[in-house]
């Protein structure tokens, strides 16, 4: 089935068939990239499944890309923000009032949580003291809308993250150094509650200093060319459903050795297979080629909540590092009356296990694993983990702590302006990402180029045009998505970071670079020409038309 | 009313019954059952669907099956030979050239047909060469260089 | 898809007789990249198509020095930009076509089927009428050379009449040396043009001999902008000129609003771009 989000698929299918969950199965195969879209909003899965319950036969039902931008894109929520912040004169964030108005669009799925985010996150970035937020959202009839990267946060940082950016004019101050005088650190604690235990937005903010040579750059101004800056904040998995923000997993160690994860969350490409592998590898004390990973399979993984929030490195890693821990414990166990030593003095490691000191006496993990199973009273050794993240569930009043760790990271760009066009170049983009311990190190720059893609395309390029309440550019033609071309030359980099709580340290990264990025562009447009484009995608035509207002 | 084709796919002759309004990607897909060749917009503008149609890459999305009579086809299936990795698809793999895998396949098809005539390119002529294969996953960066080093690795096995 | 017959006549006489027995019910196929879209589309629902690709030497690129270049409508863009004599003799050509959407549909796509479909939106079409480019019209009843620029009717409308195939672009010696082509997308560098400009000049002593100036994407067919052209030809090349001229050819256009630019902007980019591409060739030429 084409979903992000196995568990949750499953309970609504279930529910809308009327049956218990356990009467339905969901397998994840490869469907292509999901960034929020197939988090089970659209409705092709449950026409299916009631016509397959009728037909007694096999249903499938593809949608046509057309099709799909008309009844199953399930767009972003559009929002109109109105952002005031007052600053003391040293550069002090002293109070921010945010207003939002939401566009739902015909049905509601995602948007209300959508909508809060987008209220509230950002809250997180910096220290603020006192906000004051009203939020709206509204039906219309358009497009339902739904989750999309981000969730709520890039329209956020598209509009607050401009706002600091028109402070730091206003006050005469860089607005990096405006950034660095409010960024969170450690111990922070935002005006709703949210905890943050790992920081390096600092740090982050000095290294695209750095790269895009921030400094030199804006002491040597060249005519019609700007620099700008936007900092990020993001959840690593977020507590919404019920009161739980969780995962589980098990793993088996099959007779020659290797390991299986039997999983449920769901990889749509980002690489969090191999990260988890490499994970339960690192904690068992194996080469991570002998750690596999199962298909999403909800007869036959435990409960999880799936790809979303940026959660599964940091939340199913963890319940993937305790299964591992369990498993390594029934192994020592067994390895230690073969060795016959204590557990306490057994290390794990390239796959052998051996007593501190004396690695020239050593077993496979294959050895423990056949001596365990075929004996008398033998088994299997197979062991389960789970992990809900110490965070809190927001209450009635948006109280709480939403998320077990936040990720940080800072943008900068460089752009040129033509001024009789309004065409936009973009010369350089620096980005530094704190996402903790990485992991998967080229995973992880997938997603930090992928996001950025994404974010130029949100900026630049992409607009869902609306007539009437119908898509009008329902199509690849009509509807640009940016391509190998549009890509800038990028410079990126991760901070030197630990996150306590998350699996040797690691915390999200799959959202953070999508959300600032329009920001960015927009704030180095400002600096080139003067102009502030209102609303987005930003295009030439805006650009131009505000240059010649402003005259 | 259907007509009889012949096509040559992967080194094997297929003769099928085929209605004229069949796309050669659902030919190839459907008919064939070579599902590795994807479809993403069927306007020709995504690439996912990109095939070798007598060595010149082509949407297969923007043909009919019926145009492709008498000729020869190599999809991604194709590129492989006796279970060994052709270089590019190496080179995707070892720098972790795709994420969801839906686009890829048209990636490679095209930087395998774009090294056979350039087999040294520039980063620019890269990124013109795969310009219309679209990917929402990656930001390109990986891809790009998987394609560079393919082309190392295939300078490298003539010497 | 909608159901239809295919016919692949091997030569051209069988093609005419093809279309004549089935009139309006029929269409011809070259490469199809826009065909395709338009039959999905239901915006063209032919009951026979007629295949044009197994017409032997349809796609014959010929270059002699006093005649010039005969590209047969059958040769696909990639082709035409990889042609050596185009190349060498024609760098205008081979500018527009390397932009012509990208490598894949290039591969496909045939100069035939391009200018056949009557598209403004497409690039080669400004291009050949700043080359003074014809056509010629074949039919069973005999040919005729029909100018590029007068080629084109109006929207999706061409100077075809039934029965009638498009089957060679002469494009006659190059007499300008001076050149510019430019295609602006504002999005993605792959979208199709919100305007496009070709321009070919011939100087001497700083006075415009002799211009052509085509635009597409800014009106219902691709635009011969002669009023602006009659601006420059003749008077010396000043900044002043060139401006008025700009000025002249945005007059010469109607855009329309889409999601690639409203007309008020078009109009704006026209006034810029012809400008920047006059002063573009006019350095070439020198």
């Amino acid at each position: 089935m084409n979903t992000q989000t196995l568990f949750n698929a499953r309970y609504r299918i279930a529910s809308a068939l009327g049956v218990p969950e356990t009467d339905v199965r969901i397998i994840q195969t490869a469907v292509g990239g999901g960034f929020g879209g197939k988090s089970c909003d659209d409705n092709n899965a449950l026409v299916a499944a009631v016509l397959a319950k009728k037909a007694r036969k096999p249903v499938k039902l593809i949608n046509t890309r057309e099709e799909e931008f008309l009844a199953g894109c399930r767009p972003r929520v559009f929002m109109k923000i109105n952002v005031k912040m007052g600053f003391k004169k040293d550069g002090h964030i002293r109070a921010k009032e945010l207003k939002v108005i939401a566009d739902n669009g015909a049905y509601s799925a995602k948007a209300p949580a959508i909508t809060g985010v987008a209220a509230m996150r950002h809250d997180t970035c910096y220290k603020y003291s006192d906000v004051k937020i009203e939020a709206k959202l509204v039906y219309t009839n358009k497009v339902p809308t739904g989750a999309f990267r981000g969730f709520g946060n890039p329209s956020a940082e598209w509009a607050v993250e401009q706002a600091i950016d028109l402070g730091a004019h206003a006050l005469g101050i860089d607005p990096l150094e405006l950034a660095r005088i409010n960024a969170a650190e450690v111990g922070y604690v935002s005006p709703h509650g949210n905890r943050v235990t790992s920081c390096e937005l600092k740090q982050c903010l000095d290294r695209v200093e750095e790269m895009i040579d921030w400094k030199a750059k804006r002491a040597n101004k060249q005519p019609n060319t700007g620099l700008g800056l936007a900092c990020t904040v993001h959840v690593s998995g977020k507590r919404h459903f019920g009161d739980y923000d969780g995962s589980s997993a098990t793993i088996k160690i099959n007779e020659d050795g290797k390991a299986l994860i039997l999983s449920g969350e769901g990889e749509c490409g980002q690489g969090v297979h191999t990260a988890m592998c490499a994970i339960a590898a690192e904690e068992l004390g194996v080469p991570v080629e002998d750690v596999e990973i199962s298909r999403a399979d909800t007869d036959l993984t435990t409960f999880c909540l799936g790809a979303f929030a940026s959660r599964l490195t940091y939340v199913s890693g963890n319940a993937v590092k305790n299964a591992a821990t369990n498993v390594k414990q029934q192994l020592f166990e067994q390895a230690a009356e073969m060795l016959e030593a204590n557990p306490q003095d057994l290390i794990s490691r390239d796959g052998k296990i051996f007593v501190k000191g004396a690695e020239g006496k050593s077993l496979t993990v294959s050895d423990v694993a056949r001596a365990r199973l075929f004996r008398h009273n033998g088994a299997p050794i197979v062991g389960s983990g789970s992990f809900d993240a110490d965070s809190v569930l927001p209450d009635a009043t948006r109280f709480g702590n939403e998320s077990g760790a936040y990720n940080y990271g800072a943008q900068a760009a460089q752009v040129q302006v033509d001024p009789e066009t309004g065409q936009v170049k973009i010369l350089q983009f620096a980005v530094a990402s704190d996402c903790g311990t990485v992991i998967y190190p080229l995973g992880a720059e997938g997603q930090v180029e992928g996001g950025l893609a994404q974010g130029i395309g949100y900026a630049l390029i992409e607009g869902l045009q609306i007539d009437e309440g119908r898509p009008i550019n329902p199509n690849f033609s009509d509807y640009r998505i940016p391509s190998m071309r549009d890509m800038p030359p990028l410079q990126h980099t991760f901070a030197d970071s630990y996150e306590p709580t998350g699996p040797f340290g690691a915390k999200g990264l799959g959202e953070l670079n999508m959300d600032p990025t329009a920001a960015v562009i927009n704030n180095a447009i400002f600096d080139a020409v003067g102009v502030r484009v209102k609303t987005l995608p930003i295009t030439p035509e805006k650009i131009l038309r505000a240059l010649k207002e402003k005259g | 009313m259907k007509q009889t084709i012949r096509v040559t796919v992967n080194g094997r002759v297929y003769q099928e019954d085929v209605e004229p309004r069949i796309l050669l990607a659902h030919f190839l897909r459907e008919n064939i059952g070579l599902t590795g060749t994807h479809i993403g917009c069927v306007v020709g503008e995504c690439g996912a669907c990109s095939v070798l149609l007598d060595s010149k890459v082509v949407k297969s999305c923007l043909h009919f099956a019926v145009q492709a009579d008498g000729r020869e086809i190599t999809t991604i299936e194709g590129l492989a030979k006796d279970g060994e990795l052709n270089p590019v698809q190496e080179a995707f793999v070892k720098n972790y050239a795709f994420q969801c895998g839906y686009c890829t396949p048209g990636m490679v098809m095209t930087s395998y047909a774009l090294l056979q005539t350039n087999p040294n390119p520039t980063e620019a002529e890269i990124r013109k060469a795969l310009a219309g294969n679209l990917c929402m996953c990656t930001g390109y960066v990986q891809i790009v260089d998987a394609v560079k080093e393919a082309a190392k690795q295939q300078s490298t096995a003539k010497v | 898809m909608i159901r239809f017959d295919y016919q692949e006549p091997t030569t051209l006489k069988k093609a005419f007789s093809l279309l004549e027995k089935h009139g309006d019910d029929a269409r011809v196929i070259a490469g199809g990249t826009s065909l395709l879209i338009m039959m999905r589309q239901r915006l063209l629902m032919p009951k026979v198509v007629i295949s044009l690709t197994r017409i032997p030497k349809f796609d014959r690129i010929t270059y002699k020095p006093n005649d010039g270049l005969r590209i047969g409508a059958g040769a696909c863009h990639r082709d035409i930009e990889l042609s050596p004599p185009v190349k060498k003799h024609y760098p205008l050509l081979h500018e527009t076509f390397r932009k012509v959407a990208q490598p894949r549909i290039r591969n496909m796509g045939t100069i035939g089927g391009n200018l056949a479909a009557g598209d403004p939106l497409t690039d080669p079409g400004a291009s050949l009428i700043a080359l003074d480019a014809e056509v010629t019209l074949t039919s069973s009843k005999g040919q005729r050379t029909v100018r590029l620029d007068e080629f084109f009717v109006d929207y999706y409308q061409t100077a075809l009449e039934a029965g009638e195939l498009l089957t060679e672009i002469h494009v006659p010696p190059p007499e300008r040396p001076g050149w510019s082509h430019i295609k602006f997308t504002p999005r993605s560098i792959e979208d199709f043009a919100t305007v496009g400009v070709a321009i070919t000049v011939k100087t001497s002593d700083g006075t415009c001999e002799d211009i052509r100036l085509g635009l597409n994407s800014v009106a219902s067919t691709i635009v011969h902008a002669k009023k602006a052209e009659a601006v420059l030809r003749g008077k010396p090349i000043t900044e002043a000129a060139l401006r008025e001229m700009a000025e002249v050819a945005s007059t010469e256009c109607e855009p329309t609003d889409d999601n690639r630019g409203s007309a008020e902007y078009k109009l704006d980019l026209i006034k810029v771009l012809v400008r920047r591409a006059a002063e573009e060739a006019v350095q070439r030429a020198s």
